[in-house]
């Protein structure tokens, strides 16, 4: 005989080929969206950061109470109308000196025109506009030393906002909470747990399925099988295939998603990146070698189908719930703190978003070791006993 | 024997409900065209996957060349090209492209005897496979089966699909791997072919062996049977009652006869001073030795 081909017993090129030719449109369709859905999120995630900004204002903000403060009492006293709006339009600033003098002189204080314009300066890096600045002051000073009629006690105007919250039927802690919260740990848990889990799951639900089941269900395995390749070849070799394609699609879903932050932001953390995206990849592998194993037990495709798709439905649903569940959810008031049992029902629920982003800053907090040890170890298992029960049960071929 | 190729002995897969195959004894000799009938659902394709290794007997061993189809098929595959009763191609766009990883796996780079093949069967292989009529799939899987060139050919139901023109072109190519020395064994449930091409034919029922019979002796019997149409009535019952030989009355002037070859000559003799007007032999077809064996049920192993 010519054909004196080995015998194929940890891994089949041909059949490498043949899955890679056979499944490369749909990898590279669910690449393109995730690449797509990842940064488009961190341009969204940027317009965010820019549009609430940090820097502290309480400084200027009682500054520039300070100077209005004078400005009413002036007005009042000299019967003239100075205010904010009248010195931006800065045709008077000689009226504002003459003003500041008298106070200085009067009560001790120390303004000048130069004070007022920089606590303005320093005002307006808020983001937030000025005269709104100026209209709480109004009410500020409106209820100036008024007292409650019975209660004899000041009244301030966060109080009544306080007040009027509560009849509203609104926690007032709620929206104290609300401004505490932290929308780009929400937005990163959302993609990293949810939405950019979404594409990947039904990648490898539809991938695993079809390496090992359907190919068994259909018949077409027999083409394979009739060939000097062993089973645990095909078993070896459609387990690689499982074990790259999600590696490279996070893999460059990552790498763009690095590269977009250095456009959108001054300072990207890319150590906390990285972890992020290698958290997600072992995340994937555990959801991958659970369908795979299910691809392997059953010979029927709807089966195994129904297995596969079943856990990624359910892990990604409750994964969705349990989001409802978490700490910046529940801050926003559109979440209960109960919800959160869910993210021990599903194995996403082991991939510690907000621990892994903490890699690469002063604190790095290492509950997410034993996680993801526990995801790999969910992987090397069943992608194991996935490979041995397909090298030793009854095909019909 | 030193030339049996495929054996099982013993061989049982139970699938419950009486469904699957119970002790199944074949023997495949060297060289030999043998044929495997029996109606839908009667155990055929169980049978053929346990000769491939794709399933585990409960009882009883399949040997290829001398190795266990179970434990050691990724090796007996080096000798066996097998074509699936049920055509089901991988997601590859077209038959060429199938062909050509059929090929790498199988480890063929000489693709002279692929493309005689694909002639004799006048196969396009460039057309899409999912669109391929289930002729055309089923020319594509034998294609793929025979361009290995191995010297034992499994085929279930390979003619499924094809027309009669087609039939008679693989039967052909049948009878070509039969000169080359290969053995082939097949499955069908279309006496016709399997009469013109194989040499032993062994029949299966529920999951039983009922008989095996040499085609050489279906065509070469050693009881003939006869029907004689006398001239006239009256010496038909001359005949009858002067005739050593087992005889029936079919009308008022004809019988049938049976007679073993040896005694052909006094049956003529016999026959010489009468008038007969036709003389018939009746001939056995395979179809005809299955059913009466059907109807007998004979769950006897009748390995010969």
């Amino acid at each position: 005989m010519e054909t004196t081909k080995k015998t194929a017993r940890f891994f089949s090129r041909p059949l490498m080929g043949q899955t890679i030719k056979s499944n490369w449109a749909l990898c590279l369709a669910i690449l393109l969206i995730m690449v797509l859905l990842g940064n488009v999120m961190n341009y969204a995630m940027s317009m965010m950061a820019t549009e609430k900004s940090d820097v502290d204002v309480t400084e200027y903000q009682e500054s520039f109470y300070t100077y209005l403060g004078g400005l009413a009492a002036y007005d009042t006293m000299a019967q003239q109308e100075l205010s904010y709006e009248d010195f931006a339009g800065g045709k008077n600033e000689a009226a504002y000196e003459t003003a500041f003098e008298m106070l200085n002189a009067q009560a001790g204080m120390d303004l000048s025109v130069e004070g007022f314009q920089s606590a303005i300066d320093g005002l307006s890096q808020s983001g937030i506009g000025l005269e709104k600045y100026v209209e709480q002051f109004e009410y500020a000073y409106a209820l100036k030393q008024s007292e409650g009629v019975f209660s004899k006690e000041e009244l301030t105007v966060s109080e009544m906002l306080t007040v009027t919250l509560d009849m509203m039927g609104v926690a007032p802690d709620l929206v104290e909470k609300m401004s505490e919260m932290d929308p780009a740990s929400m937005m990163n848990q959302m993609y990293y747990t949810a939405m950019g889990l979404l594409p990947i799951f039904i990648l490898i639900v539809i991938l695993a399925n079809s390496l090992i089941a359907d190919q068994v269900d259909r018949g077409s395995m027999a083409y394979v099988l009739s060939t000097p390749t062993k089973r645990s070849a095909v078993a070896v070799t459609q387990m690689v295939f499982l074990l790259v394609v999600p590696l490279l699609i996070i893999g460059v879903v990552g790498a763009t998603r690095i590269g977009t932050s250095f456009l959108f932001y001054d300072e990207v953390n890319v150590a906390g990146m990285v972890a992020l995206f290698i958290g997600m990849y072992i995340l994937v592998e555990a959801v991958c070698g659970l369908c795979y194993m299910g691809s392997c037990l059953f010979s029927q495709s709807k089966k195994s189908m129904a297995f596969g798709g079943g856990l990624a439905v359910w892990f990604f649903l409750a994964s969705m719930i349990g989001l409802f569940g978490s700490e910046n959810m529940v801050n926003t008031g559109m979440g209960v703190e109960e919800l959160s049992i869910f993210n021990k029902l599903t194995l996403v629920g082991l991939y510690d978003v907000d621990a892994l982003a903490t890699i690469g800053t002063g604190s790095v907090d290492t509950a997410f070791v034993w996680k993801l040890l526990v995801l790999v170890a969910v992987a090397v298992v069943s992608y194991a006993v996935g490979a041995v029960r397909f090298s030793k049960k009854d095909l019909p071929l | 024997m030193e030339d049996v190729v495929i054996k099982t002995s013993g061989l049982t897969k139970d699938y419950g409900k009486g469904r699957g195959v119970f002790e199944i004894d074949l023997e495949v000799h060297k060289g030999e065209v043998f044929g495997f009938v029996g109606t839908n659902g009667s155990g055929k394709t169980t049978t053929i996957r346990n000769m491939m290794g794709f399933i585990r007997p409960d009882r009883g061993i399949s040997t290829v060349n001398g190795l266990d189809s179970w434990k050691e098929s990724a090796v007996i595959m080096k000798h066996v090209s097998y074509v699936p009763g049920e055509i089901a191609f991988p997601a590859l766009k077209t038959g060429t492209e199938f062909l050509k990883t059929q090929a790498k796996y199988l480890g063929v780079t000489d693709f002279g005897y692929m493309n005689h093949v694909i002639e004799l069967l006048q196969l396009d292989p460039t057309a899409n496979l999912k669109r391929m009529s289930k002729g055309m799939k089923q020319k594509t899987a034998i294609v793929a089966a025979l361009m290995g060139e191995k010297e034992i050919l499994v085929l279930d139901e390979p003619t499924t699909g094809l027309d009669p023109l087609m039939r008679e072109a693989f039967l052909g190519l049948v009878r070509e791997e039969k000169q080359k020395g290969h053995t082939i064994f097949m499955s069908s449930h279309i006496f016709e072919e399997i009469e013109a091409v194989c040499d032993r034919v062994a029949m299966i029922k529920d999951g039983r062996i009922i008989d095996t019979v040499s085609l050489y002796d279906l065509r070469h019997p050693a009881v003939k049977n006869f029907i004689i149409e006398f001239g006239e009535a009256g010496e038909k019952q001359r005949f009858l009652q002067n005739t050593e030989f087992s005889a029936e009355s079919r009308d008022a002037k004809s019988l049938t006869v049976q007679c073993r070859t040896s005694q052909l000559d006094a049956l003529f003799l016999s026959l010489k001073d009468c008038q007969i007007t036709n003389l018939q032999e009746i001939h056995r077809s395979l179809q005809q030795q299955f059913m009466s064996a059907y109807k007998e049920g004979l769950a006897q192993n009748g390995n010969n």
